[in-house]
């Protein structure tokens, strides 16, 4: 059952503890993303090199 | 989320850019409302962000990422001072590099004006007459730019058809047919954004799309409120496979089916897990 609720964690939360977080500095990879809400043709980072990009995490609360 | 359409709508074009990422536990009815409500028509990742490097002290917070492609800035407050900062290196917007010899600077800001064909012909002009190396290098990367982006797009959107997301197909193919138009020999953008439309299946596999990310964030949102109480989390399993078997039950035909019984399996095989342990409980 430990087991079960690790694996939960691990889908709710994603394994954050086994990765360091992204600080200044460092270069963001390119992440796979099935479902955009408004999607444009342009969503990789990697897209806009040369250019700026704001990134943001939201909710509605 | 406001302030960004209000700064996309004044720097968009000068090459400020905006990707974002819905991370709460709500369903996807709760998200597009919330979107609609503040107007919001920059893109919404509504997965892929979970289990990433991206991680969050507290919503919202913000990383810029300047024009080498490191994040210059991490923080919910000061990202706006920092991106305008950085958005100063950017003389070409969407080309790529930050200089240009003389000559090919109306074929750099007819890129950056969004007319990739004329940029292309200006180019070339450039690359057929007496000039340097440095300047035929030049007129060369800008072609090279154009004919990226439209390896780019023209992937991404088969990519995204093969995958039943026609939206995202579209979008590609309208940024082609906006930005380069039909050219000879080429796959015609106009006439692929039509032929999308005109599919039988189009909005089935929208609608089936739709209700998969909503089942999945329903059993996200199960998963979460089961916290870590065992007979919970066993329960929150149980009712995120129904929610997936109920999706596929009423999508058999449609793409993302495959997608939606791989995560069923997955699951399965926790509960099996979860089984396999509380046996030797139960002989005892």
């Amino acid at each position: 059952m430990t087991r079960l609720l690790l694996l939960l964690l691990l889908c709710v939360c994603g394994a954050m503890a086994a990765q360091e977080p992204y600080t200044v500095g460092d270069t963001p990879v390119d992440h796979s993303v099935d479902y955009w809400l408004n999607p444009s043709p342009y969503t990789q980072f990697s897209d806009f090199r040369g250019d700026v990009v704001l990134f943001k995490k939201w909710g509605c609360t | 989320m406001r302030r960004w359409e209000k700064l996309s709508k004044e720097y968009g074009s000068k090459g400020l850019h905006f990707i974002s990422a819905y991370t709460q536990f709500h369903t996807l009815e709760v998200v597009e409302d919330s979107v609609k409500k503040l107007g919001l028509t920059l893109p919404v990742a509504m997965d892929g962000y979970w289990d990433t490097r991206f991680q969050a002290k507290i919503l919202c917070e913000i990383w810029v990422i300047g024009v080498d492609g490191k994040i210059i800035y991490a923080d919910e407050n000061g990202w706006e001072e920092a991106a305008l900062e950085e958005l100063k290196k950017v003389k070409y917007p969407g080309l790529g590099r930050s200089a240009v010899k003389p000559e090919l600077e109306p074929a750099a800001k007819a890129f950056c004006s969004g007319d990739w064909a004329k940029a292309v012909q200006l180019a070339e002009a450039v690359s057929e007459g007496d000039h340097s190396d440095e300047v035929l290098a030049d007129a060369e990367a800008i072609m090279d730019r154009v004919r990226e982006r439209r390896k780019l797009l023209e992937n991404r959107a088969e990519t995204a058809e093969v995958c039943g997301d026609f939206a995202l197909a579209q979008a590609c193919w309208s940024e082609l047919a906006q930005r380069i138009g039909d050219v000879v020999d080429e796959r015609s953008p106009t006439a692929e954004v039509k032929r999308i439309a005109a599919r039988k299946d189009f909005a089935a596999e929208a609608k089936a799309r739709r209700e998969f990310m909503d089942a999945r964030l329903r059993a996200d949102i199960a998963f979460e409120a089961a916290g870590s109480t065992p007979s919970k989390a066993k329960d929150s399993l149980a009712q995120a496979i129904k929610l997936m078997e109920d999706f596929v039950s009423a999508n058999k035909d449609r793409l993302c089916a495959t997608a939606a019984n791989d995560l069923i399996r997955t699951w399965k095989s926790w509960q099996d897990e979860a089984d396999k342990k509380d046996e030797p409980k139960k002989s005892k």
